[in-house]
């Protein structure tokens, strides 16, 4: 589990063929969830090997699953200004309950990891793992989709 | 794109006239009737067609259906792919229905058609492909529908 910027760098440019060795990389899916549990070793619930055939580790690919997997959440604005590593999760405020920590699995929802003020992420467009502040992911989808939520980390 | 819809409202129907049955018999698959397919292996046709009439399997067939429904409350196979093609109604997206067949053996050990039904939207970082796999036996077009899991990933 990467704990600095410099172990997470070198997952940026990456594509999803290249870090999951279960070759669950199909690049009409969607791999935000999917790179996170790879990087942060999450293999509970649905997998990439539940969906593929392969020898490597498991990693989960479901943002709805991971979400109440982390011992705190809360809105962005609420994260606790010690708080320098967690999952930020980005989508419509109606699809999350926090009193229930449950996300509705809604198509236009996101997840990265935010390490010491930025955000890594996987890029569903570009196809690579990439790098932004906290800023630049809030218009990762348009308003009302890009409430932003905190998790610590499982 | 006035399949997908003629398909959704097939499948809302199949759920609602199955609703209050699926929901009585939570923690089954709720399958009403058996339902077979007209062709060996299955066509395109014949694997959408098996779908729409087993939209009152409940999700709780498997743990891969668990919040899998773009609400909470959703509780059957028909219910949740009509979620995700309730958001198919964008003229100006990419949105289309991939099928996949291919031969496999059922957990009791009998030759079956693997067939999988996948609803893909394409819009940037909108991006995913929900759907269902499920098994076809191939003696004589049944459709196992305590097969049924749920694919998906974002």
């Amino acid at each position: 589990m990467p704990t600095n910027n410099l172990a997470l760098n070198s997952f940026l440019g990456k594509p999803i063929s290249d870090i999951c060795g279960n070759h669950y990389a199909n690049d009409a899916d969607n791999h935000c969830a999917h790179f996170v549990s790879h990087v942060m070793g999450y293999g509970f619930g649905v997998t990439c090997l539940t969906m593929f055939r392969g020898k490597a580790p498991g990693a989960n690919i479901r943002v709805q699953e991971i979400f109440p997997k982390c011992p705190t959440v809360g809105t962005w604005d609420s994260k606790p200004q010690d708080m320098t590593t967690c999952l930020v999760f980005i989508t419509n405020a109606g699809n999350v309950d926090l009193a229930k920590k449950v996300m509705s699995n809604v198509p236009r929802k996101h997840v990265g990891i935010y390490l010491s003020g930025l955000i890594y992420h996987y890029s569903n467009t570009q196809h690579r793992v990439v790098q932004q502040t906290p800023e630049q992911f809030s218009h990762h989808y348009a308003a009302p989709d890009n409430a932003m939520f905190y998790g610590s980390l499982p | 794109m006035t399949r997908v819809w003629i398909l959704a409202s097939a499948l809302a129907a199949v759920s609602c006239s199955a609703g209050s049955s699926s929901q009585d018999k939570a923690g089954g698959t709720g399958a009403q009737h058996e339902v077979r397919v007209a062709h060996q292996p299955p066509t395109a046709k014949d694997v959408i067609d098996a779908v729409i009439a087993s939209g009152g399997v409940a999700l709780s067939v498997s743990p891969t259906c668990n919040n899998v429904g773009t609400e909470p409350s959703d509780s059957t196979i028909g219910r949740y792919l009509a979620g995700f093609m309730a958001e198919l109604s964008n003229p100006d997206k990419k949105n289309w229905i991939e099928t996949q067949v291919e031969s496999g053996v059922s957990a009791k050990g009998e030759p079956v058609s693997i067939c999988r039904l996948t609803l893909r939207h394409l819009d940037g970082d909108d991006r995913w492909g929900w759907g269902v796999q499920f098994h076809v036996r191939k003696s004589d077009g049944l459709v196992l529908a305590d097969s049924f899991t749920c694919t998906g990933a974002g």
